[in-house]
């Protein structure tokens, strides 16, 4: 087809039986406020047409899930809350996935309830399975801390269920040793403060909690410093926001607290110490303090990267340098060509693993920030790196990370040209992987644009 | 990119004109919102402005509460005794602000009562939510339970959000009327601000927190004069015997169980703990001793003593359990009003106290807050909780301003029991300089 826009030809790239595809891809368009073009009514007619279809025969319940996902975005609670009230009929615990995620299909069904401002029944229903899980099992520990992670979600959507915290507190109780039940406070308080935007003044609830319940209660250092960050900026935004100095000044505590870590300049830990610092400094404003910092940091990394002893560590310290980078506002401190730049010198030192990873994850923090030229370079960087993988490795690279990061590339940017590097990556695979990883693609795309409008961070 | 505000199920939702961001916060979140985005298209409220004027002259320190909740941006919760006249502040907001306004009440009693008055004051029809009726008005007046269960429907519908006795809602499940609506106006009336469980503190961000208080001694020029009488009796011979083995049952369980009983949490420890036979046996004990402690023979004796010299005065008799107000009852040929009296019998027997037809009603909690009782001049407190709330709210019955009105509250105490020390506890907050005496 000529003039086809490439969203539409990696569209086409999902096969013949696409509805799931097409329906994310209008999550992603109606979403995103843009206004419909006449194909996309027929494809809304077409979804709706096969949802009818399928109506009388039960259910394929992703397809259901996504079509009230659609309906929620476009305002249509009435009918997304009839369409959540038909898979809540069908709840039973043949929906549990043993073998990844038990919880996966009740996960997606609690964020659609909050999305739709209803009780959160897939969240109790799923509590009531765990009270039948063993304790302290290891093969079960992530699916908990993943239900864990969905009950905040649903708390960011709709503060009504601010008192599912206290299933979080229950499912802590699955996590038998120390060191898991600090690792799952950390994640959960993080997941908590973690907001896109400050919007509401409930947040300090949910600040008082994860810092009076979880926080308090962690002993290592490093997920107190981890969480003491997260504390840190949710305070000093709401402050701001709020124009409340006490929690500046409580934000200010937290900062003093992470610098009281690790002490010392040599370390691998005291580097970690620097760089949430950095972090931190780039999230509430703090840019005369940058400098400095960023030029202790470069000591370091050189100091440890020079030290044999350290060569296990490398990957770790500097994915965490390059993640953290990116926090800084850059045009206070130098261009962000510049920490490409600098980033490369650094990243050289890593596996090709690292790399990969690192690059995708500068495109997205650089496409967040509108610099979408740069962002398209990162991709590039990490594409060469990818052609040297074996396939098996190549695909798998291509689903857990390629699709989603270019999708929400594109969602960022709205250039086409992320799109087109995604059919580039995928056109020669077998028909199977394609179609799978395009589906990926719109899957992703669907997710972010919900998350973006709705100031959430849903991962699934 | 310009916003909109609306109102959807108790939510506001805060949607940019393309849809593409939408953000959800609680309905009493809004008076926030309107303040952060400005220039939002606001399609919360139908805004209409209404005219609510009255005649009523309101107390040099209503008129200082009254100012107090304006300079709040029209938030907050006023403290003040019983019979200080806070249904007075209410009308006042109610004309201030003079667009539609919803008055929370806990009882049906007060429901009509508020409903009356708002009537009569303001010359307006007032709609009526709860006690059978489903009737929505400008001005409305409805009981906890049918605000809490019409929330998501209507609580877009009253800027102005009156609650009475307002403490109540601090209680997890009313705490969502406070939540839900939208109201940006707010205020809250009380006699009794803090609570045990330091609930209360829920109230700060949704309700804007306690902004005004005075208590009896500031206001003694305008409450009746009063005076508070405790009466001590003695257990007879094996009442005593029988409160102290109950007791020793209760003590030896606690103290095997290293259980200490400060407060209501901990009481709570204990109830809770009663699962076992050796907890149910203790329950059992303490509720024994409680019932010997709070009713004994004697008290009987006390209060015809009491009733005999107090003969013309009105007086309102408070017992802590339904079955001691009916005994009380069937003694004295005293109407009885408990949770298991009729809404119209009790209302016919208010109206008989008010008129003078009776002279004096027993009641078990019941009256304990919020009934208007314009002239009683006489309580006596049969038997009654540790808790202060509950015994500033007795004497609140009692208090209401009357020309040459001495108010008089009594206490009738067994001696060398718990009921003794809760006498202490329960008078916290009430001053000294009221002439607290001991009769023997």
């Amino acid at each position: 087809m000529k003039n086809t826009p490439p969203v539409l030809s990696l569209l086409e790239m999902t096969g013949e039986n696409n509805i799931d595809a097409k329906i994310n891809y209008m999550i992603y368009r109606i979403a995103s406020g843009i206004t419909l073009e006449e194909f996309e009514l027929k494809f809304i007619e077409e979804i709706i047409s096969y949802i009818k279809n399928i109506g009388s025969d039960g259910a394929d319940i992703g397809i259901y899930m996504d079509f009230a996902k659609m309906n929620i975005v476009a305002g249509n609670r009435e009918v997304a809350r009839a369409l959540v009230e038909r898979l809540e009929e069908e709840m039973s615990s043949d929906l549990l996935d043993p073998s990844g995620d038990v919880f996966s299909v009740y996960r997606e069904l609690a964020i659609l309830e909050s999305l739709s401002f209803m009780k959160t029944s897939a969240i109790d229903f799923s509590l009531e399975l765990v009270r039948f899980l063993p304790r302290n099992n290891d093969a079960v520990k992530p699916s908990l801390l993943n239900l864990a992670m969905t009950i905040v979600d649903t708390i960011h959507i709709d503060r009504s269920n601010f008192s599912n915290t206290a299933l979080v507190l229950e499912i802590l109780e699955h996590m038998g040793r120390k060191k898991d039940k600090d690792a799952f406070r950390g994640a959960i308080a993080r997941k908590m403060l973690m907001r896109n935007e400050v919007f509401s003044t409930l947040d300090l609830e949910m600040v008082k909690f994860a810092e009076t319940k979880l926080f308090s209660l962690i002993e290592d250092r490093l997920e107190r410093a981890f969480t003491s960050s997260s504390i840190a900026i949710a305070k000093a935004s709401i402050g701001r926001l709020e124009k409340v100095p006490a929690l500046q000044e409580e934000a200010m505590e937290q900062i003093k607290l992470i610098k009281s870590y690790f002490p010392g300049k040599s370390s691998r830990l005291s580097l970690v110490r620097d760089l949430v610092l950095l972090d931190v400094y780039g999230k509430i404003g703090m840019e005369k303090e940058e400098p400095e910092l960023v030029a202790i940091i470069k000591e370091s990394i050189d100091r440890l990267l020079a030290d044999g002893k350290n060569a296990d560590k490398m990957d770790e310290i500097v994915f965490l340098f390059i993640s953290s980078l990116f926090s800084i506002k850059m045009d206070g401190v130098t261009t962000a060509s510049g920490y490409i730049k600098y980033s490369d010198t650094i990243l050289e030192r890593a596996s090709e693993q690292v790399r990969v990873l690192s690059y995708i994850n500068m495109s997205t923090s650089l496409s967040r920030q509108g610099m979408h030229d740069l962002s398209m370079e990162c991709v590039r960087k990490a594409v060469k790196i990818l052609k040297k993988y074996e396939q098996n490795e190549r695909e798998s690279a291509l689903d857990e990370l390629f699709a989603p990061s270019l999708s929400e590339d594109y969602l960022n940017s709205s250039s086409e040209e992320f799109v087109t590097e995604m059919i580039r990556l995928i056109e020669n695979l077998d028909d199977q992987s394609r179609e799978r990883i395009a589906s990926e693609f719109f899957m992703n795309l669907s997710l972010h644009a919900i998350n973006r409008k709705f100031n959430i961070a849903v991962s699934m | 990119m310009s916003t909109k505000l609306e109102y959807l199920n108790g939510r506001i939702v805060l949607t940019t004109t393309d849809h593409s961001r939408e953000n959800v916060a609680e309905g009493y979140e809004y008076y926030s919102l309107v303040q952060r985005y400005p220039g939002a298209e606001d399609l919360v409220f139908e805004k209409r402005k209404l005219d609510l004027k009255h005649t009523e002259k309101l107390r040099p320190y209503q008129v200082d509460g009254m100012e107090e909740w304006v300079r709040n941006g029209m938030r907050g919760v006023v403290v003040l005794p019983t019979a200080a006249g806070k249904t007075h502040i209410a009308i006042e907001a109610i004309s201030r602000v003079s667009e539609p306004a919803l008055v929370v009440v806990p009882t049906l009693e007060l429901l009509s009562q508020w409903k009356v008055k708002l009537e009569r004051i303001f010359g307006i029809e007032v709609g009526q939510i709860g006690g059978g009726a489903n009737d929505l008005k400008d001005v409305t007046v409805s009981t906890f339970d049918s605000a809490y269960l019409k929330a998501k429907e209507v609580g877009n519908r009253f800027r102005l959000l009156v609650v009475d006795e307002v403490h109540h809602l601090a209680a997890s499940k009313f705490r969502d009327i406070a939540r839900y609506y939208a109201s940006p106006y707010r205020l809250g009336l009380t006699a009794t601000y803090e609570r045990p469980d330091r609930m209360q503190e829920s109230l700060i961000e949704m309700f804007g927190g306690k902004i005004f208080e005075m208590n009896y001694d500031e206001l003694k020029e305008y409450l009746s004069d009063f005076e508070i009488i405790r009466v001590p009796v003695e257990l007879d011979s094996d009442e005593e015997l029988e409160y102290e083995r109950n007791r020793a049952v209760f003590l030896k369980y606690l103290r095997s169980h290293r259980m200490k009983l400060r407060g209501p949490w901990d009481f709570q420890r204990f109830i809770l703990s009663s699962w076992s036979n050796e907890g149910r046996t203790a329950l059992m004990a303490w509720r024994r001793s409680r019932a010997i402690a709070l009713n004994p023979r004697v008290k009987i004796d006390a209060l015809r003593y009491i009733l005999s010299i107090n003969r013309n005065d009105k007086t309102l008799i408070f017992t802590d359990d339904t079955s001691t107000a009916y005994t009380i009852s069937r003694e004295f040929l005293i109407p009885a009003i408990t949770y298991l009296t009729p809404l119209d019998e009790r209302k016919r027997y208010l109206e008989m106290f008010r008129n003078g037809t009776v002279n004096a009603l027993v009641s078990s909690r019941v009256l304990d807050e919020g009934v208007d009782v314009p002239d009683a001049a006489l309580g006596i407190i049969v038997s009654g909780s540790g808790s202060s709330r509950q015994f500033r709210q007795r004497l609140g019955r009692v208090l209401r301003p009357a020309p040459g009105k001495k108010a008089k509250m009594y206490e009738i105490v067994s001696s060398g029991t718990t009921e003794y020390r809760s006498s202490n506890r329960r008078r916290k907050g009430v001053p000294n300089s009221a002439g607290i005496s001991e009769e023997e």
